[in-house]
């Protein structure tokens, strides 16, 4: 088995699920609101990933991160370097494609906070802030939880995307998915089914632990 | 001149009716104000346009100097910045809280002995001495109704808003909490505006009564007066005199 490529796989997953709490979580408690005549439009764009195929968005990465585009021209000049085929391009794929695993758990979790536990908070002069913290979050941690482990697993697992924007770079882009391919292209099966099983277990054991997340365990 | 809160607003609906209303009560003074009317005459709503909870979609309404809301100027102060106490018909406990932690959930964190006192004031003055460790799910209706009071006027509000605040409790229990919450309020001297649709707790709890239905103030003054001289066969009805 690669061991590179898996601490290479365990870095991206980790970076994805680190800037989807950040990222996602506003996001979420903004669709979470009541009411919203246009939250339709933001709920759609967010679910795209899950029916987009992959190529689809890789495509699109690598041409708004081109040197021909403005975003990959500011970031060129900020960053002084390009973002398709290294580490970053990879991560910002992998959020991209990861944002509806992240934000619709996080959203019905927040959803699912009575309305008037909330207003409740206001009324006592607790800024919205703070009520966020005090209140809404302790009483969906179990569905963010839940969301950021789905997030983690499933970028452990990304594939096409992250071929389209990373390339195939030991150490810098090649993923634990992507050596699997590579080792099937080299015939080289016996690593192949090494790392497929290595996935298959932590896949397991992740859902596992999302089930058990999402069972409650007292009701208030 | 004396502070007072005035209001004057209507509430529309997309799809539902319109909610007028009318008010004008000094807030210097302790009295308990009764909004009474009919399930769906918009009594809630009236309520929740004061505590800032929902937005008139035009008029006004002002404390004393302060306003806090005009339709006009796109004024809306937040609930936060109203001064006031809500206290829901479900109580809306925090079931990850404990009774002191629901209790003290107001009252600024910066000082734990004054906090701890405050807590332990409302506990015995509310008859709940024991249960500060309890969590909500833990008590009978009666107590969490007494714990979601103690919360609610634990801050000191300036003005009370009580929606159908007994409603939610067996028959025993709510002539219990009746008479102790008309003693509490007069203790506490916070002018407090309770809704109900029960003549019995305008009766027991009110000195100035607002009669709504269909969406708009009937007849308001103080309770004898209306209970005596209702202005129609309507308001009889709703206040029970008829």
């Amino acid at each position: 088995m690669d061991w590179t490529a898996f601490r290479l796989t365990l870095s991206v997953a980790s970076c994805t699920t680190a800037i989807l709490f950040a990222l996602g979580l506003p996001l979420a408690a903004w669709l979470a609101r009541p009411g919203g005549r246009w939250r339709f439009l933001i709920e759609t764009v967010v679910a795209l990933p899950l029916v987009l195929p992959p190529t689809v968005l890789g495509f699109y990465i690598l041409w708004a991160a081109g040197p021909r585009t403005l975003p990959g021209q500011w970031y060129e000049t900020i960053f002084g370097s390009r973002l398709p085929f290294t580490f970053q391009g990879i991560v910002l794929a992998s959020v991209l494609y990861n944002l509806p695993f992240a934000v619709r758990p996080f959203a019905a979790a927040l959803a699912a906070v009575d309305r008037q536990l909330i207003e409740a908070s206001w009324c006592l002069g607790v800024s919205r802030l703070a009520t966020f913290r005090r209140v809404t979050f302790p009483l969906a941690w179990r569905g963010i939880l839940a969301g950021l482990v789905l997030t983690f697993a499933h970028a452990v697992g990304e594939f096409g995307v992250v071929l389209m924007v990373g390339g195939n770079i030991p150490g810098v882009t090649r993923t634990l998915s992507v050596s699997i391919y590579e080792d099937v292209q080299a015939l080289d099966y016996a690593s192949a089914a090494h790392s497929s099983l290595v996935l298959v277990a932590f896949a397991f054991a992740v859902l596992s632990l999302v089930h058990l997340l999402e069972r409650k365990p007292r009701s208030a | 001149m004396t502070p007072l809160l005035t209001a004057d607003f209507e509430r529309r609906f997309a799809r539902g009716p319109t909610i007028q209303a009318a008010l004008r009560r000094p807030v210097d003074s302790f009295s308990v104000t009764a909004l009474i009317g009919p399930s769906g005459c918009g009594k809630t709503t009236v309520l929740r346009c004061l505590a800032g909870l929902d937005r008139p979609s035009s008029g006004k309404i002002s404390f004393g100097d302060e306003v806090w809301n005009d339709g006009a100027s796109g004024t809306n102060l937040p609930p936060q910045r109203r001064g006031i106490g809500y206290l829901v018909q479900e109580y809306a406990l925090f079931p990850h809280l404990t009774v002191a932690g629901n209790i003290a959930f107001g009252l600024a964190q910066a000082d734990r002995a004054q906090v701890q006192q405050r807590v332990a004031e409302l506990l015995s003055l509310l008859q709940l001495d024991g249960l500060d460790a309890r969590y909500p799910h833990e008590l009978s209706g009666g107590q969490q109704q007494r714990v979601a009071l103690a919360r609610t006027v634990a801050p000191r509000p300036r003005l009370l808003f009580l929606d159908e605040p007994l409603s939610a409790l067996d028959a025993p229990t709510r002539a219990e909490l009746r008479q102790m919450l008309r003693r509490l309020l007069a203790e506490w001297q916070i002018p407090a505006i309770v809704v109900t649709h029960d003549p019995v707790e305008v009766a027991a709890l009110a000195d100035e009564v607002v009669v709504m239905s269909a969406g708009r103030v009937r007849q308001s003054g103080p309770v004898a007066e209306v209970l005596n001289n209702p202005v129609d066969a309507d308001v009889a009805r709703i206040v029970g005199s008829a």
